[in-house]
């Protein structure tokens, strides 16, 4: 009894104390989390920050080809340049020369009826992209044939289309803005060329025509 | 020779011996010393800790994305009162007849002009928008609450050729829509035109 130590309590060594790992542990885990959560936060603003932008430009410029086309068409300038052709070359008047896959532009010219309808676009929406196609019915399948190709259509690109009737009396628009033969002409062979839609009409319409407008940012 | 038993007395003074642990140790209260418990407090803490925090974030973000929705929606609505102004501009108020794609200037002049009672507004139908001023003049053709100040410009890429509307603010959500347009019969270099809308939310309307 007197003189005996007392049964030495079990004490937890420093190596043995866990108290220090766990706290770490649970404070790496902590902070893992908040990263993450405001990663998620952060990228979750982002994407609905950019998708309403990306809607924004989208509709501006779907808006933007739309008027090209209602203003084109109000001017003449749409007809007249679904027949800014030269007959005997079968290509647009002036088209770039040789390009890989046609007789079109790789830009509008200035020439072009549809020039200063494009130019005054840009001034107010900014420089964009565009390509601009002319779709017609041959033999029951859609043939398309270029008239302004500056690539494959990138990011947020919208289409816009507008149908035109061509009548037999419509007359080919040369650059100096004289006019030349008549699409009936050209069809039957009274004239020397051909234009590039057959006539598909028995009265006095030539054909339907359907002018795309594709629009992108660059 | 007596054989000797060992007795209790016999390890008085001396430490136990090692004896494995049983089911009657984790009883407390007896006297005895508790087990050693705090790696399970540590981790209910921690476990606490994390229902904590991802009650609080789901809360923050969920203020987060009300608020941004609430902004968005502001910016949304301005949007679609410039388009819709637009729209109305181009497809009726300017033209003579709904549906014309040229604009008529008389209609035009007559429209920017604010003044209701001239020959060309009342042919164009701009008597029955309330000219008490000019803003009211505005929303009311173009069908916009008390809550929008709008501005319109007629332009080429150099130059302007009407306004009408109080100036935009430098700053703050502003909707903005153009128009490219033509007029009925005009022809040459002053051939299109540009209608820039600019539509605001007027504060405290």
């Amino acid at each position: 009894m007197s003189g005996s130590a007392p049964p030495e309590r079990q004490r937890t060594s420093f190596r043995d104390d866990q108290r220090g790992f766990w706290r770490t542990y649970s404070m790496v885990l902590v902070a893992a989390l908040l990263l993450g959560a405001v990663l998620l936060v952060a990228q979750t603003g982002g994407d609905r920050g950019q998708a309403a932008a990306d809607q924004r430009i989208e509709s501006d410029l779907d808006q933007t080809a739309a008027d090209i086309l209602r203003t084109a068409n109000a001017s003449g300038r749409l007809r007249n340049a679904s027949l800014y052709w030269t007959p005997t070359a079968e290509r647009w008047h002036n088209a770039d020369a040789d390009p890989p896959n046609g007789t079109y532009y790789a830009s509008v010219r200035p020439d072009h009826p549809l020039a200063p309808i494009v130019a005054t676009a840009e001034s107010s929406t900014g420089t964009f992209a565009m390509n601009v196609n002319i779709e017609y019915q041959n033999d029951g399948s859609t043939v398309q044939q270029r008239v302004v190709y500056q690539g494959p259509p990138g990011r947020h690109a919208v289409s816009e289309t507008y149908r035109l009737v061509l009548q037999d009396d419509d007359r080919i628009v040369y650059p100096n803005g004289s006019t030349g033969c008549t699409l009936s002409e050209l069809d039957s062979g009274a004239c020397s060329g051909s234009y590039f839609v057959e006539d598909s009409f028995s009265g006095g319409n030539y054909a339907i025509v359907e002018v795309e407008v594709v629009l992108w940012r660059p | 020779m007596r054989s000797h038993r060992p007795t209790d007395g016999d390890n008085r003074g001396e430490s136990p011996p090692y004896r494995p642990p049983c089911s009657s140790d984790r009883v407390s209260g007896s006297g005895q010393r508790p087990r050693d418990d705090r790696g399970d407090v540590v981790i209910f803490d921690f476990m606490m800790a994390i229902v904590l925090f991802i009650v609080l974030s789901g809360l923050a973000l969920g203020l987060y994305v009300v608020a941004a929705d609430s902004s968005s929606a502001d910016s949304r609505a301005a949007d679609l009162a410039a388009d819709r102004a637009g729209a109305r501009l181009v497809g009726d108020l300017l033209v003579e007849e709904a549906g014309d794609e040229a604009l008529a200037i008389g209609c035009t002049d007559a429209f920017f002009s604010a003044e209701t009672a001239t020959a060309d507004a009342q042919r164009c139908g701009f008597t029955r928008f309330n000219g008490s001023s000019e803003e009211a003049y505005l929303r009311s053709a173009l069908g916009l609450g008390s809550e929008y100040a709008v501005n319109l410009t007629l332009g080429g890429p150099s130059s302007t050729r009407s306004r009408l509307g109080p100036a935009p603010p430098p700053t703050g959500d502003i909707a903005h829509q153009t128009r490219l347009v033509t007029f009925d019969g005009s022809t040459g270099s002053r051939e299109f035109y540009v209608i820039h809308i600019t539509v605001w939310e007027v504060s405290g309307a």
